[in-house]
């Protein structure tokens, strides 16, 4: 039996020379063992992603069934694609990467083993799985008359049209329709006329086959309620899984993991920082579940990111289960400051950071990792003097705190275009840039479908068969080698040459290629030969950054939201006092100096407590933060430097 | 898991769903036999199997352009293969979770192969075609694709026809054996090396554990042998090294072992048969090898579902096989194989096998269509069918091969009726026909196995030869307590009586009932009255004294007759009186009808006279059953 399989001390010791790493502390040994259901509390830079790998080892070497796997769930792609290129490292691991393991995110597991295969059961088609194809179909769905009443009831809500009916959302098994705005008590409750007309609304798309990437959650809950023999099949197939990240867990990924692997024969092994479950105030995302107490948890406390001294600053914050954070690594003293700043001076924190920075922080640290200045919040739809300083914008004009760092969709063709010929010179291959502008074409046919119809041409397989069949993929396929030719740009005339071929060839499956949101679509947007080239790199990374010229040198600041840098590992961090409801460092000053353990503390203080955790544990070299003399008494700032911080005021 | 359907579009013999023309094989859990003639379809369903399937022996069956249903001149264009997996076990379906159909009350595999036909012209305007094909799982084949990973586990066993036992069983690169072996459960270590165990006092010397250890020890021995020794030196020193040039010398070595690895060893055995252990080295015959081949390919069958599906695909397992032994294979398959778990699909010409499989098992396949027999599928009671098993032995089973059937209700009809056939021109043997003798007319029902529950009719003619059994006014001298005629039409009963020997028709059962009588009274009435009367006399003369009549005896027979004959009765006086013997059973009626089969064919007539002479019905009847178009009317029947 798979649950069965244990691992000597003697197999950890010589999987340690073979990987090169240390598990000799008794820590990851004991976890390296466990084959129990249990959580492993891994505090930050303590090996968690290794440690996983390390066990996946053990198993891999002992894995002898075919009809048997190792399940291994992350939250994102980075995440998987971290554990993915580490078990390509060796022959032995490799096989863990293909059947009958899974490793994936989330979704799609629950896209390929419950919601896809429950939802092509019950008959229903699928035209697209996109957030952003959802919301621009809803949105269009809803403008019709017979929504009027909705429309005219939703039209001032502050959540905004787009995140209501674009955010409509199956939830639970019964399939729920619900959105963002929801939670709110004083949204049109699902009795309602409005709630009424969402449902029609939702349905109503669903059946057009436009779904949203959560939509499949709601679907997976649904097929283990009603096809209820799925459950002792995936647990027979997944005896051993594992869970990444697992203060990332919403409650629908909770329910489902509840559901298949809560039983006996199953080993269910969380990873992450319960420490570090923050949710995202900006994107309103769902709040993590209660993580407490289900079952044993182990922990990984030894860190090897940061130093003794940030070590002691952290540890006291974390507060859903507390944990001593011990350094591995030997890092020099630094000068870990903490800027207290008033009305005047809030513009010279960042600068006065920078410079810290370059004096305090050796260059070849620099260049290993960024140096970066965070906050809880980004943006605020109307700032209020009284809660000064509320967010990033604060303390640096330059924010643009709408930049989202995930590429969007690009509007037009060209841009498509654009991002492929980017793509092209960074990997110096043409795959992926064809399949971004392939990605183009199929946009063009599904504007150039009436909305009551289905696009004839849903995927590239289906776009490259209809070629094949009509013979005109040959065509095709050179002119998109045209479009990704190096010779530089392509001009307004050619370009319209080139969509009108491409019209012919696909004319059959457009049959609305007049309209204006198509014609818009396929219009030639480029500007002059330099600039076509260069801002294609921009836009499809956007960030947020400041260059800093100091005295002898240059220093890049990364500005981002405490969620945005989750995960990561900085030189420097920089967290900067913002505001929800309260003022987060303020509301956590007893902690800081020391006066108070973290208990009692309100439900705000709660967040603000976790969210500063995250943000004070991401540094290998020096942590700061910024705080409003405002809130710090003389007091507070004798009890600070003697916790180890040194104070500088700036007038 | 278990096969449980199979349907194929446009596949070869088979049209498409619209036309009600594809192929739709509910497959039965243990033993699915599919009989039927030549290009009946029985083929296109074995390789519908192996296409969506594939083979454990991995010869490829490559689809061609003759895979496309033709029909009015017209190629389709794309033709679909789909079978149903059901019954999976939680340990199957884990195996095949990704691809599996999750339908309301239990999983279910599904898979779909779609070839597709495409034109193209090529370079030098040539039209060329190629085929484009892909195998999916889930409804309608929308799901995941089948790849690499999982077609391994969905291989079956399949054993061609006329196959040559001599050349699978062989040793030789990939040989069959090999194959076979080297996925075998017990084989798992074997590839290890290991040496001889130490000699223990006493004791034997025991070999090696492994295989591979006992070949490389003998290896060892064999090079360090003198006589291997020697020629190998010889080879090197005298004529190797002499050949090489530069500095490169060449040098051979000689042993069993070549290359590293289980197979290679596997591929140097070889299977043969013994005779009680001792080995017995005369060539056999193909059938018995292929017997050994069969239990072969059996052995690895119902093992770990690790290489493949337990699925035996076996065209003509008789073939080369005597007809007892081909019994015994059936009752093997039977209650063994599919008793451990074994699921099998056979296609056979032999009613032997026929005869011993399960009704239920048994589908008809004509002219691209599949008529299953198992119970909700024909007319024929399910508590009949136990019956009918019994009582199908290896010559009735025939009737599961035939064109056309003939059920009669004695043996006396068994043996004259194709007789008459054959001598009005509508020979039973030509024509494929089969005659059945049920024994007592109470049997006619099992006709209705040839008649469906639904769907199209199965179109074998079947005729059902039945004696009305009134006796005539004319008899009444000698027919005691018999009720004759004139009383029954008293009594009213006659139309009951005549109407409860249809009472099995439908469909192609069709009884043709004899109009008066019995079968040699009706011959007597409508024109053989004579030959009857002659041949009687020799059964009787049979039965009293045991020997043939002398010649007299013949011939005041025949005076006794003419004599008759000259009182002018009516026809139908005239044959009571030729069938007072047989009433009395002063003669077997058997005897009777072998010597006037005997003395008909003797006197040569032709088609058409002795057509006349025929009672009608029986003229209707071989016509029916041989799928003749009634001609001209044999006799009207005086009265």
């Amino acid at each position: 039996m798979p649950t069965q399989l244990k691992f000597s001390d003697d197999e950890i010791t010589s999987l340690a020379t073979e990987l090169a790493i240390d598990l000799s502390s008794a820590e990851k040994i004991a976890v390296l063992k466990s084959s129990t259901s249990c959580d492993i509390q891994a505090g930050p830079g303590c090996g968690k992603t290794t440690i996983l790998t390390a066990k996946l080892a053990l198993l891999a070497k002992k894995w002898r069934w075919s009809n048997r796997g190792v399940l291994v769930l992350s939250h994102t792609n980075v995440a998987r694609r971290e554990i993915e290129t580490r078990l390509g490292q060796s022959q032995s691991l490799a096989q863990l990467l293909g059947y009958p393991h899974f490793i994936g995110t989330f979704q799609t597991f629950v896209d390929q083993f419950l919601a896809l295969p429950y939802l092509r059961q019950e008959g229903v088609e699928i035209t697209a799985i996109d957030n952003d194809k959802f919301v621009a179909r809803a949105l269009a769905s809803f403008s019709k008359p017979e929504f009027s009443k909705a429309q005219f009831a939703l039209k001032n809500r502050n959540e905004g049209l787009e995140t209501i009916i674009g955010g409509l959302r199956f939830d639970g098994p019964q399939l729920v329709v619900t959105n963002p705005a929801a939670s709110n008590r004083l949204f049109p409750g699902p009795e309602s006329a409005t709630g009424q007309l969402l449902k029609r609304l939702k349905e109503r798309l669903a059946r057009d086959g436009y779904f949203r990437f959560d939509d499949m959650y709601g679907y997976a809950e649904a097929c283990l309620a009603h096809r209820k023999y799925v459950i002792s099949i995936i647990r027979h197939r997944f005896p051993w899984v594992f869970v990444d990240e697992l203060q990332d867990t919403n409650e629908s990924q909770d329910r489902i993991l509840e559901t298949l692997f809560s039983a006996d024969g199953c080993v269910m092994q969380k990873f992450g920082d319960k420490n570090q479950a923050i949710f995202n105030f900006d994107a309103g995302s769902i709040p993590a579940p209660e993580l407490f107490g289900r079952r044993p948890s182990l922990p990984l406390s030894e860190t090897h990111r940061f130093g003794d001294d940030i070590a002691r600053f952290a540890s006291p914050l974390s507060i859903v289960e507390p944990q001593t954070l011990k350094a591995t690594v030997a890092r020099d003293k630094r000068r870990h400051t903490i800027f207290v700043f008033d009305r005047g001076s809030i513009h010279r924190v960042v600068t006065s950071f920078a410079d810290l920075v370059l004096s305090e922080v050796p260059e070849s640290s620099r260049l290993k990792n960024r140096v970066c200045v965070v906050g809880g919040r980004k943006n605020l739809k109307e700032p209020k003097e009284k809660n000064f300083p509320e967010a990033i914008g604060d303390y640096w004009k330059g924010f643009q705190s709408d930049l989202s760092r995930k590429a969007r969709m690009p509007d037009t063709l060209y841009g498509f275009v654009l991002e492929a010929r980017a793509l092209v010179s960074k990997d110096n291959s043409f795959a992926e840039p064809t399949m971004r502008i392939t990605g183009g074409v199929l946009e063009a046919v599904r504007r150039a479908t009436p909305d009551k119809q289905k696009p004839l041409i849903k995927t590239r397989t289906e776009l490259k068969d209809f070629l094949i069949a009509g013979d005109s993929y040959p065509e095709f396929k050179k002119l998109m080698w045209d479009f990704l030719r190096s010779d530089p740009n392509i001009s307004e005339n050619t370009w319209n040459a080139k969509i009108e071929s491409l019209l012919l060839l696909l004319k059959t499956i457009m049959p609305e290629a007049n309209a204006p949101r198509v014609r818009e679509f396929l219009a030639w947007t480029g500007h002059s030969e330099s600039e076509a080239n260069g801002s294609a790199v921009i836009e499809a990374e956007a960030e947020n950054i400041l260059l800093h010229r100091g005295v002898t040198a240059e220093i890049s600041l990364w500005f981002d939201s405490i969620h945005g840098v989750k995960g990561e590992t900085h030189a420097a961090t920089l967290v900067l006092e913002t505001f929800a409801r309260t003022h987060d460092l303020k509301s956590l000053l007893p902690i800081l100096t020391g006066n108070q353990k973290a208990t009692n503390l309100t439900s705000t203080a709660f967040e603000h407590c976790k969210r500063l955790f995250v943000g004070v544990t991401r540094p290998t070299d020096l942590l700061c933060l910024a705080i409003f003399s405002e809130h710090v008494t003389d007091k507070d700032i004798e009890l600070l430097e003697n916790a180890g911080w040194h104070i500088e005021r700036l007038a | 898991m278990r096969l449980a359907h199979l349907s194929a579009d446009n596949f070869r013999i088979y049209g498409s769903k619209a036309n009600a023309a594809n192929l739709e094989l509910a497959v039965r859990p243990g033993l699915t036999l599919l009989v039927g003639q030549n290009d009946s379809g029985k083929s296109a369903i074995v390789d519908a199997l192996r296409l969506v399937l594939g083979t454990t022996s991995q010869d490829w069956l490559r689809i061609t352009e003759d895979d496309f249903h033709r029909s009015n001149g017209a190629v389709a264009e794309e033709f679909s293969i789909y079978c149903r997996f059901e019954d999976l076990s939680d340990s199957e379906a884990a195996r095949f979770l990704e691809w599996l159909s999750l339908t309301q009350g239990m999983p279910i595999l599904e898979l779909t192969l779609r070839a597709r036909r495409v034109e193209r012209t090529n370079k030098i305007g040539a039209k060329v075609w190629m085929v484009d094909a892909s195998t999916r799982t889930g409804p309608n084949g929308q799901g995941k694709a089948v790849d690499g990973e999982i077609r391994s586990f969905l291989r079956l066993t399949y054993l061609k026809p006329l196959r040559d036992a001599d050349a699978e069983m062989a040793a030789g690169r990939g040989s069959r054996l090999s194959q076979l072996l080297i996925n075998h459960p017990a084989f798992k270590d074997e590839d290890k090396p290991s040496e001889l165990p130490l000699l223990e006092a006493g004791k034997p010397q025991q070999p090696p554990p492994t295989l591979r250890g006992i070949v490389e020890t003998t290896d060892r021995w064999i090079a360090a042998s003198p006589a291997i020794a020697a020629a190998r030196s010889q080879l090197n020193t005298e004529y190797l090294q002499k050949l090489s040039v530069g500095t490169d010398k060449l040098t051979g070595e000689i042993t069993i072992h070549g290359q590293t690895g289980l197979r290679s060893i596997l591929e140097k055995l070889e299977l043969w048969l013994t005779k009680e252990g001792v080995a017995d080295h005369t060539r056999h015959g193909l059938g018995l090898k292929n017997l050994l081949f069969i239990a072969a390919e059996l052995l690895l069958l119902s093992q770990s579902a690790e290489t493949g599906l337990p699925l035996l695909l076996v065209e003509e397992p008789e073939a080369h096989l005597h007809p007892q032994l081909q019994l015994r294979l059936m009752e093997f398959l039977e209650e063994e194989a599919i008793a451990s778990g074994v699921q099998a699909v056979l296609t056979t010409h032999s009613p032997n096998l026929a005869s011993k499989a399960k009704l239920a098992d048994v589908s008809i396949v004509d002219r691209g269509r599949v008529f299953s027999l198992s119970e909700n599928h024909t007319s024929l009671a399910p508590g009949d069918y136990r019956f009918l098993e019994k009582f199908l032995d290896a010559t009735r089973a025939n009737l599961f091969f035939a064109r056309g059937v003939v059920i009669v209700e004695g043996d006396a009809e068994n043996i004259l009726i194709p007789v008459l056939a054959e001598l009005i021109g509508a020979s039973f043997s030509r024509n494929g026909v089969s005659v059945v003798n049920v024994g007592h007319r109470g049997l006619f029902r099992y006709g209705r196995v040839f008649q469906r529950a639904s769907g199209p009719e199965l179109p074998i003619p079947v005729a059902c030869i039945s004696d009305r059994d009134i006796p005539p006014d004319e008899a009444s001298d000698y027919l005691g307590d018999r009720k004759k005629e004139s009383v029954l039409i008293a009594e009213g009963k006659v139309a009951l009586l005549d109407a409860s020997l249809r009472k099995y028709d439908g469909q192609r059962v069709k009884t043709f009932v004899s109009p008066q009588w019995t079968l040699e009274y009706d011959l007597a009435l409508s024109g053989l009255a004579k030959e009857l009367h002659m041949a009687i006399a020799t059964a009787k003369a049979l039965s009293e004294k045991g020997t043939a009549p002398a010649a007299d005896d013949l011939t005041s027979a025949e005076a006794a007759f003419i004599a008759e004959e000259a009182k002018q009765q009516s026809a139908r006086q005239l044959a009571a009186f030729v069938f007072k013997p047989l009433f009395k059973k002063q003669a077997s009626k058997v005897e009777t009808a072998q010597q006037l089969a005997a003395a008909l064919k003797d006197t040569k007539p032709t088609p058409a006279d002795l057509r006349k002479k025929l009672p009608l019905y029986l003229v209707e009847a071989i016509e029916y059953a041989c799928g003749i178009t009634p001609s001209v009317p044999a006799n009207a029947n005086p009265a």
